[in-house]
Formats: structure tokens, C-alpha cells, sequence
């Protein structure tokens, strides 16, 4: 990321271009790369001020993430620390650091320790056969809690305890319940619910949270390492993540949640796909937001640093997938007008051509071939780096997309029909009205 | 209802073209749709005759957010291509000039800031293509090429 500045002060309405180039796998491997016509966007001051994550929202995706992201943290939520330290009045912290200064660490004898396996167990909870006794005699950081009564206040059962490494697949297992004391390293971040009433069922709405799909998307979409580094986030990512009070959930909520626990801790890999839906709903998120989710993890996927899923050539499904959601979003508003729109593929065409092209038109239009531009059109493309190509005549679209998965997701479909709606629809009304 | 968007052209330079008329049938349908639904209120719920415009432009606001809005109703007023803004939500005008705009109600189509966006426009007239690609082009015939200003190239 680049930034140009003015040595100057701005004030909260002075703007800025913010543009982003995406990993590339073909054309990064040539010294090159693209800026997609959807990855430049105006800011204002105040705006970033307000909202610090839209860099970094937007560099992953596009404005149908920021408006999911902003979504997600308007409803009843509140960042975590906030409602698990200030309102709750719980204890978090990273784990226990070996290596540097030798401070004493008897005093974590009488604990498990999760950094010593005695055998391999369950992923997602803490089997306490499993672990042998603490044994350091010394640590550098020991996490005890020296104003508190209780030392040990950070280790304390129910622990949620979680993989600062993101791992590949969810179904690996990002963090686990422990309901037994037990110490652990600085791979992990550890959130402690000791002492409250709803101790357990605190715990285990953190482990179902951290296992669906939307704690990986604000990851993604928030986290200033995901993504950008390596896959190592940081605590204070977790903590301002937004969570909905345990408290404002309501009684079936929490038996759905409890159940879904239940189900992830028996390592039930049917589970998932109930835990996305579960949260989704908490959080009132749409079929759309899900699928803008699901598109940007896909194609900006934090363990594909170089871009190969964007970057592969999109496949006959996935274009007729992208065909028929052009033509979904279209179609009330042509029908508002008193027309049809069809949407197809252009004949002629392989799966290595570097745009893969479309043809939008009016359903009773009549073809006249413009095809004898379509290789000049192509040199003006690359010329200029371009990474859609609308080429209009009265009555009919062709639409270049380049060849890349990135640019035929659902999303992106619907941020073409709107870019037709907005700036090109005039073609067919034209055409209606000759 | 039909002249709520009967209104004079704009005096000021936009940086985009007018929105299509289907947008506008569209939105209009929806704001017809969360009236009709007001006034069928029972006056215990809501009494038109007594609220202020603050009240009335309240309720509408909900009933296009709980009830019009993505309920299918009105084809096209949904999360496909559409959203809708949160009552009297600040919004900037198009060349953020005056950042603290506030509409009674807010709708627009996704990605309103693409105003935003760079786009290189071929057509037959424009002199940047050689007279032999030039007169491929027909008159009829314009290219839109989406792209950022900038391409980088370099080892």
C-alpha cells in the first residue's frame, strides 16, 4: 500500500483517492499488476476517523463489504472487551511467554498445561487426562494477575482459549473450551469466564462465535495482518470484534447455542454450516450479505497470499451462474419499463481468452455483429489495464469481464447490473423507444 | 403521488448521468406502497390527521424498512440491487462539498460511490484511437473500458 500525501493538515471533509491492487497470480509473476476499476475509491478524513477498518475493507473487497461490516456492527453489539471486561468484569490475556526474563512461576504448579500433550485429544476441548502438570520454574511473562486476589484469575475454568494462527479450514479447530484450569502459551488468547453466572454458556457462545464463518470475514475484512501478512492476528482484533450480549439473546437462542456447542465440541463437522446460519440470523444479516461474505473469503482467502483462487480462469458454471444474477437484477426494472433483458454468453469463445464476453439485450432484439471491433477493443483493454469492457449499441451490451474467478462472483454480477442500471441502461431504452 | 419526483432538470453539473426512469418507478412504487400502508393504519395505531411531518416521515421510514423493503412486494426495492439509509442519514453531495446532506429518506442503487471511478470512454470521435481503429467504430457504437487511471508495470 502507497500512500501520497499533502504535508498539510486536512480537515474532516477533504478527500482522498484510496486504491488498491489485488494479488494477481498470472501477471504479479511478470513484475505487473492491475488496478481493478472497482478498487478505487474517494474518502473523506472523517469517514476513516470514524471508521479506521475501510482501508482495509476495501483493499479486500468492495463496497458491498463495507456495507456488511458496517451492518454487522450496527446491530445490538458491542466490541467484546468492552461487554466482557467493562460489563462482565472477566479477565482475557494472551498466554504465558517462556522465553526472556526468568521470573518465578511456581505458582502455576497446581495448573494443566496446555503446551504439554501427554497424547493427542479432541481439538475443540480440553480433555484434562490429556495434559500433564505445569512444570516451568521460571517464565518471562507469567500472566498472574497481581492486583487481583485470585493470581491465577486468567487460567481460571471456563476458559475459551484461542489460536492467535488462523488455520487453514475452520474444521481444524481455532480455539477450544477448556472447563478445567489449565496454563497456556502465548499462542494462544485466553478469555476466562470464572465467576460468572452464565460462566459455561459464556464460554461456549465464544467457541461457537469464533468457529462460523463471520468472525473469519471481519478477520479478513478488519484485522490489519489477515490477509495482508500472515495469518496471525492480533488479541486486539478479537476484542473489537462485534459480539451481541449474551444477555439480549433470547431463551431458544441460547438453547440453539448450547446445542451448537455441544455438537462443535464432539468435533460434529455437520455443525458448521448450522453455526453460519445461527450467527447470520443473530446478527440479521441477508442471503446477499452472506453471499458478499462468502465471495470475498473465497477469492481473498487469508492463507492465499499470492491470489490463485482470484486468479484461475472462470469456469462454463460459474458464468452461467454469473449470467442468470445480471439478468435477476435487471429484470424488475426493465420489466418496470416494459421490457425484457436477456443475458448470455457470446459464442466463440475458450476458457483462455483473456475476457470472456457477454451479451446483454433487449429480448427482441435483433443481432447486427459488432464483433469486426472486438480485437481492437482487446489491445485497447490491455493497453490500458482495463478489467471490464462495456462496449454498448442501441439495444444490446457486450461486456467484457476479464477472465478471472475474482471478477465473476455473485457479487460482482451485481455490482456489473448496477454499473448497466446506473450508466447504461439508456441503450435499451433507446432501443424501446425507436 | 406521481409528481413527488416531478421536479425542474438540476441547475448544477452532476458528475454522472440521470438515473434511469425504471429506478425511479421503482423507489416510487415503494414510498406509494409504505403510504397505502400508513393510511390502512387504524387511527389507534397511527392517526394521520393529528401527527406532525416529523411523525408521518417516521412511520413511513419503518414501514418501507419493515415491510416494503425485501418483502418482494416491489420487485427491484431489495438487497439486490438496492439499499436504503437509515432515516435523515448524513450523506455527502457529489463532489463532497457539503458532506452533511440530510434526506428525509435515502435510497440508492449498490455501490453509489463508483461517481467515484475512473472509466476511459472510446468512441468514434475521440482522438486518442488511429484513424483505422477509428473507423471501425460506428457511430452507434461506444466502449467503456473499467479501469483504474493508473497501470504499473515494472521489475
Amino acid at each position: 500500500m502507497l500512500a501520497f500525501a499533502r504535508n498539510e493538515r486536512p480537515d474532516d471533509d477533504s478527500q482522498f483517492w484510496f486504491v488498491s491492487p489485488q494479488a494477481d497470480f498470472s501477471l504479479n509473476r511478470l513484475g505487473e499488476l492491475r488496478i481493478d476499476a472497482h478498487a478505487a475509491h474517494v474518502l473523506s478524513v472523517g469517514e476513516l476517523i470514524q471508521e479506521s477498518w475501510l482501508l482495509k475493507c476495501l483493499a479486500i473487497g468492495s463496497w458491498l463489504d463495507v456495507e456488511v461490516v458496517r451492518k454487522i456492527r450496527s446491530c445490538k453489539s458491542r466490541p467484546l472487551i468492552e461487554y466482557w471486561e467493562g460489563d462482565l468484569g472477566l479477565a482475557s490475556t494472551q498466554g504465558y511467554k517462556v522465553k526472556g526474563e526468568p521470573n518465578d512461576a511456581s505458582s502455576l504448579h497446581v495448573l494443566l498445561d496446555l503446551g504439554a500433550p501427554k497424547r493427542p485429544s479432541s481439538p475443540f476441548t480440553v480433555d484434562p487426562t490429556a495434559y500433564e502438570l505445569f512444570s516451568h520454574e521460571t517464565l518471562d511473562r507469567t500472566r498472574l494477575d497481581e492486583k487481583s486476589q485470585d493470581q491465577l484469575r486468567a487460567y481460571r475454568a471456563p476458559l475459551f482459549l484461542l489460536k492467535k494462527s488462523l488455520p487453514p479450514d475452520r474444521k481444524l479447530a481455532n480455539s477450544l473450551t477448556s472447563y478445567v484450569d489449565i496454563a497456556f502459551n502465548q499462542s494462544y488468547y485466553g478469555y476466562s469466564a470464572c465467576g460468572d453466572e452464565d460462566a459455561e454458556l459464556l464460554v461456549r457462545y465464544l467457541h461457537v462465535f469464533a468457529h462460523g464463518s463471520l468472525w473469519t470475514y471481519l478477520l479478513l475484512a478488519t484485522s490489519p495482518t489477515i490477509g495482508t501478512e500472515r495469518p496471525v492476528f492480533l488479541k486486539s482484533d478479537f476484542d473489537s470484534c462485534a459480539l451481541i450480549p449474551l444477555n439480549e439473546l433470547s431463551e431458544i437462542a441460547k438453547s440453539q447455542l448450547f446445542q451448537l456447542s455441544k455438537r462443535l465440541e464432539s468435533a460434529d463437522i455437520s455443525s458448521f454450516d448450522d453455526i453460519d446460519r445461527y450467527i447470520a440470523s443473530l446478527f440479521g444479516l441477508s442471503k446477499r450479505d452472506v453471499e458478499v461474505m462468502s465471495d470475498t473469503g473465497d477469492v481473498r482467502n487469508p492463507h492465499d497470499e499470492l491470489g490463485i483462487c482470484g486468479s484461475r480462469p472462470t469456469t462454463e458454471q460459474e458464468i452461467q451462474h454469473f449470467c442468470s444474477e445480471v439478468r435477476a437484477a435487471i429484470r424488475p426494472f426493465a420489466k418496470k419499463v416494459g421490457f425484457e433483458v436477456n443475458v448470455e454468453q457470446c459464442g466463440d469463445q475458450t476458457k483462455e481468452d483473456a475476457f470472456r464476453f457477454l451479451r446483454i439485450s433487449v429480448i427482441d432484439f435483433i443481432d447486427q455483429s459488432v464483433d469486426d471491433v472486438r480485437h481492437l477493443i482487446l489491445q485497447l483493454a490491455d493497453r490500458i489495464g482495463a478489467s471490464l469492457i462495456i462496449q454498448a449499441n442501441d439495444g444490446v451490451l457486450f461486456v467484457g469481464v476479464l477472465n478471472q474467478y475474482r471478477y465473476w462472483t455473485k457479487s460482482r454480477a451485481r455490482l456489473l447490473a448496477a454499473d448497466i442500471l446506473r450508466d447504461h441502461f439508456s441503450t435499451f431504452e433507446r432501443w424501446q423507444s425507436s | 403521488m406521481s409528481k413527488i419526483f416531478a421536479t425542474s432538470p438540476p441547475r448544477f453539473p452532476v458528475p454522472h448521468a440521470p438515473l434511469p426512469l425504471a429506478v425511479w418507478l421503482v423507489a416510487e412504487d415503494a414510498i406509494r406502497m409504505a403510504w397505502v400502508r400508513l393510511r390502512q393504519r387504524s387511527p389507534e395505531r397511527f392517526d394521520l390527521t393529528t401527527a406532525d411531518e416529523d411523525a408521518i416521515t417516521l412511520k413511513l421510514h419503518e414501514i418501507l424498512v419493515d415491510e416494503v423493503y425485501g418483502s418482494g412486494q416491489v420487485e427491484g426495492f431489495d438487497d439486490t440491487m438496492m439499499h436504503i439509509g437509515s432515516r435523515e442519514s448524513k450523506i455527502r453531495n457529489f463532489d463532497g462539498q457539503h458532506p452533511d446532506k440530510m434526506p428525509d429518506l435515502h435510497s440508492a442503487l449498490l455501490d453509489e460511490s463508483s461517481s467515484a471511478r475512473v472509466r476511459t470512454v472510446y468512441s468514434s470521435n475521440v482522438s486518442l484511437l488511429t484513424p483505422n481503429t477509428r473507423s471501425a467504430f460506428t457511430t452507434a457504437t461506444e466502449v467503456f473500458f473499467g479501469s483504474c487511471a493508473v497501470t504499473m508495470r515494472g521489475r
